[in-house]
């Protein structure tokens, strides 16, 4: 029965593709999204968002609380953005991104109050509708957003941004010391403070390739290059860590160091640029990301060339994410009054959990962890992932703001 | 015996039967044997693919849009050591193949042997609307065969791209046999019936199982990352002009092929659902639930990324604006997808092991997968996948008759 039916839908995208650009665009006889439309207009759902006026539908929409499905629909001549705010002025539902002549569908539990709608078309000033209050038993809502300016993240940023120059300062350091251990020939000491700078980098929060082409340079890995860990593309801690585990010589892996140092330097000097930890916004992504990532790579042994070192590096990824919480912690809140308190206290206990594998506070890069320790760890890093997912959510700089 | 079957096999198909499938017997290039419907109760049991024609089956027979339920994609080496070893192989390979995309009773062996079918699928051994798809990796065409002069201009070794994390393990090989049907049971025994036709002259490398994803709730199946894949998948006569091999540089015995690129992707699916929903939509460029492009209303609506150079609506590294930026300089870049979403295990870490089979047919390799694939490089949803297998291989033309054989021309 698909068959058939695919080909009328075909035709129809066909004709209508060819039409007028109506803003609704119903396919006949292809169920789903379509007919949600279709039902969410004939219920008078429809919100419309033009250049200087914003849900004017609203004023006589229905008022009951409860499950409510929108459509709503740009009449404006440039893209735009569209909220629903409670009457606290929190975001309660969004369209990011309309284009002209479109239309989204948009599902939202309202509970009992008022809401109006506010439109940001872009270059022009916002609009908004006329607060409605809404009536009914309906339960309570989803959470609603209290919006954050770029501004709001701009004090945060700064921190963060002095905090990782002073991480780099202290790699750089530890750099130095491993072209020493190497000049010297000291291998066994190489791989000693190789352990400490890869916890040093870890330690400054970009380890998930956040600091682009500048920061692969630094941490990259032979995975996607053309001729592997052969290939003169792979670069930095890894490189050096590949070769002190697969016996490479000194004098190699000196040149090696030195080339990292260098990566370390333009690092530094380019810090401020958005593209590494200049942009504010990116700092509520880095609250999750930095654990996504040691779930990602080192935790799956992944990234391993040799070292060993993911319990290492993935309790130095638990060390900065708190530091980059604790710049955030004023934002969070307000919005979220038990995240940090809780993350803190997840943190705490995947830390412990990594702990637990060393001995005579050593990491054991060569001893495996019991299937217990490991099961320990994987499911702490995994809770805490799950309430660090909302940061971005709550701390997220809407266009219209 | 089967006698409605023996008949359908004829091609003495009748229009009777008023099948549970309104519509006709003939869907898609599929036939539907009545009786074996009445029988088993499920028509898509007894669905089939013409096996003989100038294009393989498994591409456009049936298409993307309508594919089987499911899939396996294995890969095998060739342990024949000689060019005739390597004809019987693909010989034997052709007359399994024939005989599992028709079905049918297979023959009684008597009690001096051990029986000639698993009987997996019953007795009956239904076809389960099973096409078979065969295609020759680079390494075929090294010195073992004489082979060297006539590897289709284009068919080399997969290399990484920049955000794969490839494992040797999962790569390449000498054959690709793609198996798609109706029920996972008949993928499974074909595979099966397969191997043991062909053991000694050809040893398994690896394989990944596949499914594919019904309407949900309509419109093209979704991925693992909920979101519908292949909307924009060319079809009809594009699909045909995209696909199939008819450069004149090319061997003549290539003539009908098509160039298969397969690549085993696995994606972090818990990583993903920790992402909101405004980041997802922008790194495909489309909506979640309704498939439309973030500029539009529906899921077939054309985005207009020349109205929106900027990137305000659809952003300029969204998946689907790199992937196919609508423009007439990249129209001969597209290409033809045949997906399916597969699941493992756990990892290491205890993440699921599920994602991608990315099956890609197109007549130039260099022209549409790598390059595209290079637009792709470092796109935002890399952080979310990890291509971790697969490789190049050269469909082979058709089987034309049944007289025919997989790569009758390119040994001749």
């Amino acid at each position: 029965m698909r068959w058939g039916k695919w080909a009328t839908a075909a035709v129809a995208v066909a004709v209508v593709g060819g039409g007028t650009g109506t803003a609704l665009m119903v396919l006949p006889g292809s169920g789903g999204v379509s007919s949600a439309v279709a039902s969410a207009a004939a219920t008078g759902d429809t919100m419309t968002m033009t250049d200087t006026s914003c849900a004017s539908e609203w004023a006589k929409a229905p008022t009951s609380a409860g499950g409510r499905t929108f459509t709503i629909t740009s009449g404006a001549t440039v893209p735009g953005e569209v909220n629903l705010d409670n009457a606290a002025g929190q975001v309660v539902a969004e369209v990011e991104s309309m284009a002209p002549r479109s239309s989204v569908r948009l599902s939202v539990t309202l509970g009992a109050g008022s809401y109006r709608w506010y439109c940001y078309p872009q270059g022009k000033p916002s609009t908004h509708s006329a607060p409605i209050a809404l009536t009914g038993a309906a339960g309570p809502g989803p959470v609603a957003v209290s919006p954050v300016a770029l501004s709001d993240l701009a004090g945060p940023g700064q921190q963060y941004e002095t905090y990782a120059a002073g991480s780099l300062a202290t790699l750089a350091a530890k750099v130095t010391q491993i072209q020493g251990d190497l000049r010297a020939g000291r291998l066994a000491a190489a791989r000693t403070d190789w352990l400490q700078a890869q916890m040093d980098w870890e330690l400054v929060g970009a380890s998930y390739d956040s600091f682009g082409d500048l920061g692969q340079a630094v941490d990259g890995l032979p995975a996607g290059l053309p001729r592997g860990v052969a290939d003169p593309q792979f670069t930095g801690l890894h490189r050096l860590e590949y070769g002190l585990w697969h016996g490479q010589d000194a004098a190699t892996l000196e040149t090696v160091a030195t080339q990292l140092q260098a990566s370390i330097g333009r690092v530094r000097a380019n810090l401020s640029s958005p593209g590494l930890a200049g942009d504010p916004a990116q700092l509520p992504v880095r609250a999750h990301e930095i654990l996504e990532d040691a779930l990602r790579d080192h935790l799956s042994l992944m990234d391993n060339e040799g070292g060993g070192a993911g319990y290492a590096e993935t309790y130095a990824d638990a060390q900065v994410t708190r530091v980059v919480l604790s710049e955030l912690a004023p934002l969070i809140a307000t919005r979220a009054p038990s995240l940090v308190s809780t993350a803190s206290g997840q943190l705490s206990a995947l830390q412990s959990a990594l702990f637990a594998t060393t001995a005579n506070f050593q990491w054991q890069p060569a001893k495996p962890a019991t299937r217990a320790q490991r099961d320990k760890i994987d499911a702490d890093i995994d809770a805490t992932l799950e309430t660090l997912s909302v940061v971005p959510d709550i701390l997220e700089v809407h266009r219209g703001q | 015996m089967n006698p409605s079957r023996r008949n359908f096999l004829k091609g003495a198909v009748s229009g009777a039967a008023g099948t549970a499938l309104a519509g006709g017997v003939l869907i898609e290039g599929a036939r539907v044997d009545a009786n074996a419907a009445t029988t088993t109760g499920d028509p898509a049991a007894g669905m089939t693919y013409p096996f003989h024609g100038p294009n393989q089956a498994g591409i456009l027979t049936p298409g993307p849009a309508s594919k089987q339920a499911a899939s396996v994609v294995a890969s095998f080496d060739v342990t024949a050591t000689s060019k005739a070893g390597l004809a019987e192989l693909l010989q034997a390979l052709t007359s399994r193949a024939r005989v599992l995309t028709a079905g049918g009773t297979p023959p009684d062996l008597g009690v001096g042997q051990p029986p000639s079918d698993s009987d997996v699928l019953g007795p009956a051994m239904p076809a389960d609307g099973l096409t078979i798809t065969v295609g020759a990796g680079a390494s075929l065409f090294d010195g073992r065969f004489g082979l060297a002069s006539r590897k289709p201009l284009r068919l080399t070794t997969m290399t990484a791209f920049p955000n794969d994390a490839l494992e040797d393990a999962w790569l390449h090989g000498d054959l690709s046999i793609q198996l798609c049907a109706n029920h996972a049971d008949a993928v499974h025994h074909a595979l099966r019936d397969i191997t043991r036709h062909t053991r000694g002259a050809m040893q398994p490398r690896w394989k990944m199982q596949g499914y594919a994803s019904p309407p949900r709730p309509s419109g093209t199946g979704r991925n693992l990352l909920g979101f519908k894949d292949g909307t924009a998948n060319p079809t009809g006569s594009l699909a045909t002009s995209l696909i199939w091999v008819d450069n004149p540089a090319e061997p003549a015995w290539a003539r009908g092929g098509s160039y298969q690129a397969v690549r085993l992707i696995r994606m972090l699916v818990e990583f993903w659902d920790r992402v909101s929903i405004t980041e997802q939509e922008g790194m495909f460029g489309r909506r979640r639930d309704s498939g439309a492009p973030l500029d539009g209303t529906s899921e077939f609506d054309t985005p207009d990324f020349a109205a929106d150079p900027q990137g305000n609506v659809i952003p300029l590294d969204s998946h689907i604006r790199l992937a196919n930026p609508r423009t007439t300089a990249t129209e001969n870049n597209r290409l033809v997808r045949r997906s399916y979403s597969y699941d493992l295990g756990f990892d290491d870490n205890g993440n699921m092991q599920a994602g991608h089979i990315f099956l890609a047919y197109q007549q130039d390799l260099e022209r549409q997968f790598i390059t595209v694939q290079k637009r792709l490089v470092d796109e935002p949803l890399a952080d979310y996948v990890q291509p971790f297998g697969g490789g190049y291989f050269y469909v082979l033309p058709g089987v034309r008759d049944s007289a025919d054989w997989y790569g009758r021309g390119l040994l001749a």
